[in-house]
């Protein structure tokens, strides 16, 4: 899971108010779906008629228009809200990565923090009542790409913050990675929140670290295809390391069909967005096989030999959870990634 | 300040013999599962 904190600091008036952050947009679950490779389309949003998008950044430098923003709107959340009710023309800070900046890969947690200063040269008192993350992309219909933006995040602020003409504030932005996502989906996004970083990934041989560098995220995790080292991986261990299958079964035991995107839905009527990846597998030994691990692989860049690849995810059953598969029968496994204001 | 959970991951799985037809559907609790970054904190 990943749960979300908002800090805004306003030094003039001495104040630090913290609130969570509710609100992933469809968007973002459009964008890692389509680092999934399923380039899955939103109806409605800005990449609708693009059918390729790539190079997805949140770091801008102060005459850029995307990262952190901020807006006197306060239209109620919504999944397909993708661009702040009423943009504020604050001077933005040069760079949404200030002090402190720290990404806290440690293998027990991980956490990303950004943040931007605003100032208000505006000439009159501004009232900020919502505050957002603008992600800039490529995209192209063919033969050009051009960018866009596109808002990942937006949220309502619990209370006014009220910012006198020549004042500044401060917005923070704190992502906690927890649960069974593995330390490595969160240094990939961090790689998109900061695209000029270089971001070490722990690969499944245990031994390598391979940086990824500039937006390669958008050109790594396709899992779409039938490949047993790429995409929803099951295995016979319950070792507690978070970046391997110890015990994956391989094709000598099993038949692995094609990745596939089931569905995609954004539900505006309850406030969430899902989609659901699927995998069947066949048991083509003699035997009963048990499952006790399951996980996401994504594969190596080619650029660097294809392998070896990466762990998304990463589940341990209990015991009671394992799951038996006589010889001949098929399974089907599908991940759900789910977002609820 | 009440946590609020942004992304959630569900598991779900379909046993299916060799003909086709379904034997069994479950729902993998994620909240029993142990992934290898809590197990290590557990043991450290």
């Amino acid at each position: 899971m990943i749960k979300g904190k908002i800090k805004i600091v306003n030094p003039e008036t001495g104040t630090v108010k913290t609130q969570p952050m509710r609100s992933f947009n469809a968007a973002f679950l459009s964008y890692l779906s389509n680092c999934f490779g399923f380039g899955y389309n939103l109806s409605d949003s800005p990449w609708s008629n693009d059918p390729f998008v790539k190079d997805f950044t949140i770091e801008a430098s102060a005459s850029d228009s995307w990262g952190i923003v901020a807006g006197s709107g306060n239209a109620s959340l919504s999944c397909s809200k993708y661009s702040l009710d009423s943009p504020l023309s604050f001077y933005r800070g040069n760079q949404p990565f200030e002090e402190p900046f720290n990404n806290d890969f440690t293998d027990a947690s991980s956490t990303i923090t950004f943040s931007r200063t605003f100032r208000n040269d505006t000439g009159v008192a501004a009232s900020v009542k919502e505050i957002g993350v603008k992600a800039k992309y490529a995209h192209t219909t063919g033969t050009y790409w051009s960018y866009s933006n596109i808002l990942f995040v937006r949220d309502v602020l619990d209370s006014v913050e009220t910012v006198a003409d020549g004042a500044s504030i401060t917005v923070q932005y704190d992502l906690e990675f927890g649960g069974e996502l593995s330390y490595n989906f969160a240094r990939l996004i961090a790689n998109t929140v900061q695209s000029a970083s270089s971001v070490a990934v722990k690969c499944i041989d245990g031994a390598s670290d391979y940086n990824y560098t500039l937006n390669q995220i958008d050109n790594v995790l396709n899992i779409n295809a039938s490949d047993p080292n790429s995409g929803i991986v099951i295995g016979i261990y319950s070792i507690p390391i978070s970046y391997k299958l110890y015990g994956k079964y391989g094709t000598g035991l099993l038949k692995y069909f094609n990745n596939c995107l089931v569905r995609f839905e954004v539900n505006n009527a309850s406030k969430f967005t899902r989609f659901i990846i699927s995998r069947e597998f066949k048991n083509t030994g003699l035997s009963t096989l048990t499952v006790k691990e399951l996980g996401l692989y994504v594969p190596g860049d080619p650029s660097w030999g294809g392998t070896p690849n990466a762990m998304l995810y990463k589940a341990i059953l209990d015991v009671e959870q394992y799951i038996e598969l006589d010889s001949e029968e098929f399974l089907q496994i599908q991940i759900e990634f789910k977002t609820e204001m | 300040m009440a946590d609020h959970i942004n992304l959630e991951v569900e598991i779900e799985y379909i046993i299916k013999d060799k003909d086709g037809n379904i034997k069994k559907k479950g729902t993998i609790d994620t909240k029993k599962v142990q992934n290898g970054r809590n197990k290590l904190k557990k043991n450290n």
